[in-house]
């Protein structure tokens, strides 16, 4: 009994009683505030491959030449949603949703440090990894056809059949040269910092 | 065992809930107190359990460790009837009570205990 | 298992009723139910594997994807045992954003677990009603993070991002809503002699056999356990958090945990809104080796990750329990059991909250 008294009080509110007779279906729109695919502002790119660190995705960013200018290109298949490129690029090249306002307005920064790792059991010294590196290619751009290089500025290069690691600090931690290597002897460790305010 | 294609295809996925971190480190222990290898008990888990009972495996073994009197726990009785439910618990209570039995007649201690497992081998297999 | 009889009902791997696949096997006698096995395997996915060897920006990521439904725990819990390895303390205010986004997200959770259960015993219009409101939660959800579900909120050291007052506004109204429609539908929910009759006194889980079992969550709550890791939880005990615990144990009692356990989490969003001041959101703080077994409380009950970290602050070992694991196994193997007819099995195991993707990490 009491059961009914309650479905007749549901259904007599006036409010369902509208809502009957005038129901539809609302548009189907994107709310502002959802984290989409991120998307270009009109800031320059500084090819300084934050974003390429930080992506959880594999190979959902990378940070291409195209015309001249730097550019990050996202793969949609891989990559997530998840925004932290956003976060973590310094020129406010990239925007989605809320993210870069709030970026700016609480200066969120996401900062890493590096450590390669190269297991000599694995690598047999092909270069992959020195070749695709692409910080390796700015700095001796001998690099870009042979996996040797004479520079001694280079993060690191193949000398006597074994893959030297010579300047870690150079790191950016873009992960190209885990990916290229073919025997996954490369292991980049990315240690990254999520930090609020103008320090560091 | 029946020979069902079905069933069949489970013994891969049951070894592969068996392999990972907590459940391999469960059984090693069982198998440890049964003193047999840890080949073994797998095969007799994969036999008589369902997956889903093969996946709680820790953390029922994380309660029965709370549970029994230093008798039991020695034995290991705790974690075969109430964990694994390889013998019931009744099993469980007389073997215990043997056990006291034969420590009362003067038996050594290992003895005693590695009679007590050939008991518990004999109720599982059974 | 041993066979008793030889008739074996099969439920499964698709039913109408089941989010997700998997097998029950019942053996009746006529209707009676004498024993059930479930058997997995249909959606193994392999990311305690998967996690190994990678930072904690990737693993925050996989983890959330154990279980779609209920992602925000295993983010919470991932990161919160991090930061215990490596000592690092969240700020105040990102303490309590943690609290409102895992409170809203353990609500959407127990709608839906509550929406199942109602679609289960053929009352759709309230299952609709339920899933309608938990749409209200969704929205919140978005609005905060930017995403319904992986939102990816909870970040070492604090949280991604602050909520302004106007957010804090319109989520304060959307509780109010929340709060007036739920009060509706639990009224219809308890005086139905036909819920009742599908309801009461079925599925019944004797408090031992929860024990036992390890049960977790709402499933042992409902039968007199008092286990919630929340009230372990610094933040909560904070905001005055006292678990849900109900006597009876049966279907009608999990699903009434749970709806109370909703009008709770508002509670907890409510007063976190209050309790909490301006202040940085992010701490910093990276991550160095160790390894820790840290609980957290899931919507579906306790969660376990066990993990060991090298000193650059990649994931060596990694272990996940999930609440589900318990429960649906003491579902299956207790509450199952003399179950009186072969509709109520489907009821019984949907009252258990089953999740089967987070059974199959
Ligand atoms: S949104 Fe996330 S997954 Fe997508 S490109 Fe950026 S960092 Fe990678
Ligand atoms: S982080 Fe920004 S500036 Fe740096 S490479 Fe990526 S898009 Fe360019
Ligand atoms: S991660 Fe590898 S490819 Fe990228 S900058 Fe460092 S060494 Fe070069």
């Amino acid at each position: 009994m009491l059961s009914i008294i309650n479905y007749i009080r549901e259904f007599l509110r006036p409010h369902w009683i509208t809502t009957f007779f005038t129901a539809k279906t609302a548009p189907l729109v994107t709310p502002p505030h959802f984290r989409d695919f991120p998307e270009l502002t009109d800031k320059e790119c500084t090819h300084c491959l934050a974003c390429m660190m930080i992506c959880p995705a594999p190979e959902a960013i990378t940070v291409v030449k195209r015309e001249e200018i730097w550019r990050p290109e996202i793969t949609k298949g891989h990559c997530i949603r998840c925004g932290l490129c956003i976060e973590a690029c310094p020129e406010d090249v990239l925007t989605s949703g809320r993210i870069l306002a709030y970026k700016k307005e609480e200066e969120l920064t996401l900062q890493g440090t590096f450590h390669i790792e190269i297991d000599q059991s694995k690598c047999m010294g092909c270069g992959n990894c020195t070749v695709a590196c692409p910080v390796n290619r700015e700095i001796d751009p001998a690099l870009r056809s042979s996996g040797t290089s004479t520079s001694d500025e280079v993060i690191m290069r193949v000398d006597t059949g074994q893959n030297k690691v010579l300047h870690e600090e150079k790191c950016t931690g873009c992960k190209t040269c885990e990916e290229s290597c073919s025997n996954g002897a490369i292991r980049v460790a990315r240690i990254v910092e999520a930090l609020q305010g103008g320090e560091k | 065992m029946n020979k069902y294609l079905y069933e069949k295809d489970l013994r891969q996925m049951k070894l592969i809930i068996l392999e990972s971190r907590r459940h391999d480190a469960v059984v090693l222990e069982l198998a440890a107190t049964l003193g047999i290898k840890r080949q073994q008990l797998r095969k007799i888990l994969i036999e008589r359990s369902d997956m889903m009972f093969l996946e709680n495996l820790p953390a029922r073994c994380d309660v029965a460790r709370e549970a029994g009197d230093d008798t039991e726990r020695l034995l290991g009785i705790p974690l075969l009837t109430q964990a694994f439910c390889l013998i019931s618990k009744e099993d469980g209570v007389l073997i215990k009570e043997q056990y006291l039995r034969r420590i009362q007649d003067g038996i050594k201690h290992e003895a005693a205990v590695s009679e007590a497992r050939m008991e518990m081998m004999e109720l599982i297999r059974s | 298992m041993k066979k008793t009889v030889d008739i074996s009902l099969p439920v499964g791997p698709m039913h109408p009723c089941f989010k997700e696949p998997c097998r029950i096997k019942c053996e009746t006698r006529g209707e009676y139910v004498l024993a059930a096995e479930v058997e997995l395997g249909y959606v193994k996915k392999g990311i305690e594997r998967i996690m190994r060897g990678r930072p904690w920006q990737e693993v925050m990521f996989l983890a959330e994807r154990v279980c779609g439904i209920c992602s925000v725990i295993h983010n919470f819990v991932f990161i919160e045992s991090v930061e215990h390895i490596s000592g690092i303390v969240p700020t105040e205010r990102a303490a309590y954003l943690r609290v409102i986004v895992n409170e809203l997200d353990r609500m959407q959770s127990h709608l839906l677990a509550n929406y199942s259960y109602c679609y289960t015993i053929e009352h759709e219009t309230l299952a609709m009603y339920l899933l309608n409101l938990r749409e209200t939660v969704m929205d919140q959800l978005e609005l905060i993070t930017g995403a319904r579900v992986t939102c990816a909120f909870i970040v070492p050291g604090g949280v991604r991002c602050d909520i302004s007052s106007d957010i804090a506004d319109e989520l304060r109204s959307a509780l109010d809503h929340i709060d007036a429609e739920l009060t509706r539908f639990i009224r219809i929910f308890e005086t139905g002699p036909l819920i009742g009759l599908r309801s009461k006194g079925i599925g019944i889980l004797t408090k031992d056999a929860a024990i036992e079992s390890h049960a977790v969550g709402p499933t042992a709550r409902a039968s007199g356990i008092d286990n919630d890791q929340r009230s372990t939880h610094p933040t909560y005990t904070a905001l005055g958090f006292s678990p849900v615990i109900r006597q009876e144990g049966d279907n009608f009692a999990r699903i009434m945990v749970r709806f109370e356990e909703v009008f709770q989490s508002i509670r907890l969003i409510r007063s976190a809104l209050e309790a909490m001041r301006e202040g940085p959101i992010r701490g910093g703080g990276t991550i160095k080796a160790g390894s820790i077994r840290y609980r957290g409380e899931a919507p579906r009950g306790e969660l376990l990750y066990e993990l060991t970290t090298d000193d650059y602050g990649r994931i060596l070992e990694i272990a996940i329990q999930t609440p589900s694991i318990p429960n649906i196994q003491v579902c299956a193997h207790a509450m199952l059991i003399d179950a009186q007819s072969a509709a109520d099995i489907t009821s019984i195991f949907i009252s258990s909250d089953p999740c089967i993707a987070c059974t199959e990490r």
